[in-house]
Order: C-alpha cells, then sequence, then structure tokens
C-alpha cells in the first residue's frame, strides 16, 4: 500500500497501518543510527525511542517529506539531546556483534564492514558525521539535509567538503595528531 | 573574472559526485590537466568502496510490537488523565453554581443564562461574516 493512505490511515488511529509504516522504515532507521552512533547499544535504544515518539506524535507529521526522513529527523534530535546530556557517549568504545541475523556468515560481512566503518568515521565531530551519513548512504540533497539537520545550505556543503578532505587523509594512512 | 584554484575545483567535483551539479567543459578541463584534482576524484570513487556498507538491518517484529504496545499503554494513561482532569473541574464548576444557589444567587444565574442563550446565535452572523472575509483574504 502506498505510504501516503497508510500515513492517513495511522492518523486515524489505525493500529496495523501505524506498525506497516514501522516495519517498511525500520531497517532504513536503524541504519542510519548504526552508522551515525557506530555504537550498537545507543542504536537499539534510539530505534526504539524514535518509533514511540512517532506513534505518539504521528499526528504532527505533514507528508511534505518522506517518512522515513521524519524519522531521520526525530532519531536526529534524540542523538542530539543525548549528546548534549552526556559528553562522555561520544567516546563510549564497543566492539560490533551482530547477532540478529540467522546466518553466521551475514554477521561476519557486518561486522568487517561496521568495524571498517568506525575507523573512519570515528574521528568525525558527530554534527559533521550527520551530513556526510546523509549525504553519502542516503543521497539527500544539500536542501534537504538543511532542512533535517536545521542548519543553512552553506554549512552542510563547506561540512561535507570537511568530512572527504578527513576520510581522504584517513585512507591516505596518515591519522594525523596519533 | 579570476581564474578558480584547485580547492574550489574539489569543491565542485563533489558537488558533481554527489548530483549536486552538472558536469562543465572548465572542470573536465581542469581534471584532464591537474594532477591534483585527478587524485581527488578518483579518491572519491575509492572512497565508495572504502565505505560500502552491503548488510542491511533485518526487520525486528517483536521490537515493532513491543513499542506499539508501550505507545499504546502512555495514549492509555494520557487519556485517563485527560478523563480525571475533567472529573476535577466539572465538579469544581458544579460546586461553584451549588453554593452560589445557595447563597441566593439563584435567580441572577437564570436570567444571565437567559441572556447569554439569546445572545449567542446573534453573534452568529457576525463571525460567519469574518470567517468568509479571513478566506478571502488567505486567497489572495
Ligand atoms: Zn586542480
Amino acid at each position: 500500500m502506498e505510504e501516503h493512505l497508510l500515513v492517513k490511515m495511522a492518523k486515524r488511529n489505525d493500529k496495523l497501518a501505524m506498525e506497516k509504516l514501522l516495519h517498511n522504515n525500520y531497517s532504513i532507521l536503524k541504519g542510519y543510527l548504526l552508522k551515525m552512533t557506530l555504537n550498537q547499544t545507543i542504536t537499539d535504544d534510539l530505534t526504539q525511542e524514535t518509533m514511540l515518539k512517532a506513534i505518539l506524535n504521528i499526528e504532527k507529521y505533514e507528508h511534505k517529506a518522506k517518512f522515513s526522513t521524519w524519522l531521520i529527523t526525530i532519531a536526529t534530535n534524540l542523538y542530539r539531546d543525548q549528546l548534549r546530556k552526556d559528553k562522555r557517549l561520544i567516546y563510549q568504545e564497543e566492539q560490533f556483534d551482530f547477532k540478529d541475523t540467522r546466518n553466521i556468515e551475514e554477521d561476519l560481512i557486518k561486522k568487517v564492514e561496521y568495524e571498517n566503518l568506525k575507523k573512519v568515521l570515528k574521528e568525525l565531530p558527530e554534527e559533521k558525521r550527520m551530513i556526510f551519513i546523509l549525504k553519502h548512504y542516503y543521497d539527500y540533497t544539500y536542501q534537504e539535509i538543511s532542512e533535517i539537520l536545521n542548519c543553512p545550505v552553506g554549512t552542510v556543503r563547506s561540512r561535507l567538503h570537511y568530512c572527504i578532505k578527513e576520510i581522504k587523509k584517513h585512507m591516505e594512512g596518515g591519522e594525523n595528531g596519533e | 573574472m579570476v581564474s578558480k584554484g584547485c580547492s574550489q575545483y574539489q569543491e565542485d567535483l563533489m558537488d558533481i559526485y554527489y548530483g549536486e551539479l552538472e558536469w562543465d567543459v572548465k572542470t573536465k578541463e581542469h581534471l584532464l590537466n591537474c594532477e591534483e584534482c585527478n587524485g581527488y576524484w578518483e579518491q572519491l570513487m575509492e572512497m565508495k568502496k572504502t565505505l560500502e556498507i552491503t548488510s542491511e538491518e533485518p526487520i525486528n517484529y517483536s521490537e515493532i510490537r513491543n513499542v506499539m504496545e508501550k505507545a499504546e499503554e502512555i495514549q492509555q494513561k494520557n487519556s485517563l488523565k485527560d478523563l480525571f482532569i475533567f472529573i476535577i473541574l466539572a465538579s469544581g464548576f458544579l460546586f461553584t453554581i451549588a453554593s452560589l444557589v445557595f447563597k441566593g444567587y439563584g435567580r441572577s444565574i437564570l436570567y444571565l443564562q437567559g441572556i447569554l442563550h439569546l445572545a449567542l446565535p446573534l453573534s452568529l452572523p457576525f463571525l460567519l461574516k469574518r470567517r468568509l472575509l479571513k478566506e478571502e483574504l488567505d486567497e489572495h
């Protein structure tokens, strides 16, 4: 069923429609949070918190952007709140240990991919990392990213450029300052 | 016009790579002639491979179910709270009326109510007119 119909039904308190919306967008939300936080525990907590907030506030959702974009916006704001409350979160180290698929090989590939990603992205400050992830993995336009993160388009572009320079440095093997 | 420097070209290359900008002749030409910018472009391509994530997050149906149930609990609690507040306010209002009647204001309250009931419908045409005016303004 098309998204806008599901949203309409969910707004009329149709529980099944709401659940379907969450099913359809779960992977995107969780993948975003995993790349963003680089931490499984925080990802699990924030995924649940985001879904809860979405259910309770569905009538406030204006169908201007996709439902997944709305979820990503909520998740980003929740993560920002958490960072503000607890700065230590940023440095919380944790090995990835995926056990959510039934296939051991798949879990291993996932682990390698995410450990690799962590090596490259963990040095980027959160606010800049968000921009990079939204662009690189989700292909949002500068304009959309500026709306999700509530910052000017020019900032989005210059921060993205900063991220790429940092990643480039890392890829060349020059982890400066270490 | 001042000619563009490499760092500006690299920003443009980033825009092109991410589909925010179209190729133009000048950038293409620069890319062919500048080793540094050429290296930058190649690194953009390489970055895609380095940071590739092929795995997808499996949908956790029971987790979604749990969140749905939690939301329902919260909603029920909230509606109970609303009902409770309504009962308190309503009984407070009734108590005030009752005590006013008890103190001998019963007749004035009845008159006041009569006036209100007559006056409210009279104000309807004005309200409607205002609304129509507003809608007309919104259209323009
Ligand atoms: Zn150049």
